[in-house]
């Protein structure tokens, strides 16, 4: 009866001391590179396939070299054996946007967004690829996603506020910025923008916001 | 104490000892500096949301009354905020249509309220960001009209001419 008493006693503690644990996987779930974090194993194949690391830095070292040919291959078998690691399809996409193949990337951020639909950094990507064609209202459309999804991502509402600026939208533009950035460059970001845009853009009077 | 709870105790503080090291930012360095950057950015973009407390065309799906994504994400940390610090709020209008625009005052109270925000002691107006309670329009229709010295402010002065405010194109009826 005792040893079944302590039996017990050491389960409950150990069960409790597990659940202690789980501090881990947030760590792990934070690294944006970590294949777990996307439901890949790092190693489906075993030692005779590159594993998810080995494809990754193969496809960024050559693109870093200016391979993009060889980077565009490694990224292409990146995504297709492992289809649900999204840093793939973002970092494709943006060496096809750096080779001036915006519908190549578009196709790329479509198939990606498509295994993974609330992925921020696809969304951003692809709000670029409209901003890029000029199609302003896609891109807002795609910007705004990405805010939402990544509230802590500047680079969505700063985007946003150039998608804004671009439509003529001079007051919504600068409340994006102010919210991202420090007043004296959102006031910079804004002359510059009405300087490109040819919106009219007078800096408010008064108190700042913050 | 018996030898039980003694033996209880033990194992407890000794599965709790276990989980320390593994949790540790020091064995992933960099980790740790990134969540808690990650919290620190979203801090201080809510804080400046509060500030700001305006509800933009870009938070609605496009010509309509429908809050986007965003527009949801962003009047959640308002609701946040005036729960216990209840106020004004902004709802631009910039060029919307009366109807249009009515109809996106009334989505953002209705998310409030369901939020458990007393809307009835929350003002909404169509004004500038964390601003005097003016409109823009009306601010740009005053700065065109001649000056009138009559003893009271002009409102352009950011003095929060109320009579202005509730004249303006785009006021929307208070709730209080």
């Amino acid at each position: 009866m005792t040893k079944h008493w302590l039996s017990l006693i050491v389960a409950a503690t150990v069960s409790v001391g597990l659940n202690g644990c789980t501090t881990t996987t947030k760590f792990e779930q934070n690294d944006p590179t970590d294949p777990s974090h996307y439901g890949e194993n790092d190693d489906p194949l075993g030692n005779e396939a590159p594993t998810i690391r080995t494809l990754h830095s193969t496809a960024r070292i050559c693109a870093a070299r200016g391979q993009d040919s060889q980077a565009e291959l490694a990224y292409s078998e990146l995504i297709k054996r492992h289809p649900h690691y999204m840093p793939g399809y973002a970092e494709l996409s943006e060496l096809y946007l750096r080779n001036e193949m915006v519908e190549t990337a578009e196709a790329v951020l479509d198939a990606g967004l498509e295994a993974k639909p609330d992925d921020a950094v696809l969304h951003n990507n692809l709000g670029m690829c409209h901003l890029f064609q000029r199609e302003y209202d896609a891109a807002l459309e795609q910007f705004t996603q990405a805010a939402s999804l990544a509230p802590e991502d500047a680079r969505s509402r700063a985007n946003m506020a150039v998608t804004l600026a671009m439509m003529g939208r001079m007051d919504e533009a600068y409340a994006n910025y102010q919210l991202v950035v420090p007043e004296d460059d959102a006031r910079a970001n804004m002359h510059l923008l009405s300087e490109v845009t040819g919106f009219a853009w007078e800096e408010p009077q008064g108190d700042v916001l913050r | 104490m018996n030898s039980k709870s003694i033996l209880s105790c033990s194992l407890m503080a000794l599965s709790l000892a276990g989980c320390w090291s593994p949790a540790d930012p020091e064995v992933m360095p960099g980790r740790a500096g990134q969540w808690s950057g990650d919290v620190i950015r979203a801090a201080a973009i809510n804080k400046a949301i509060v500030t700001q407390h305006v509800i933009f065309p870009y938070h609605f799906l496009s010509n309509t009354a429908e809050l986007n994504p965003l527009g949801q994400r962003d009047l959640t940390v308002l609701a946040d905020y005036y729960r216990s610090h209840p106020g004004a709020l902004s709802v631009r209008r910039m060029g919307a249509a009366q109807t249009l625009y009515d109809a996106r005052v009334a989505a953002v109270l209705d998310k409030l309220k369901s939020s458990g925000v007393a809307t009835e002691r929350l003002s909404v107006a169509d004004s500038a960001p964390g601003g005097d309670g003016i409109s823009s329009e009306r601010l740009v229709q005053i700065l065109r009209e001649p000056a009138v010295l009559t003893g009271g402010t002009t409102g352009a002065e950011g003095g929060g001419d109320q009579a202005n405010t509730g004249a303006s194109a785009g006021m929307a009826p208070s709730t209080q």
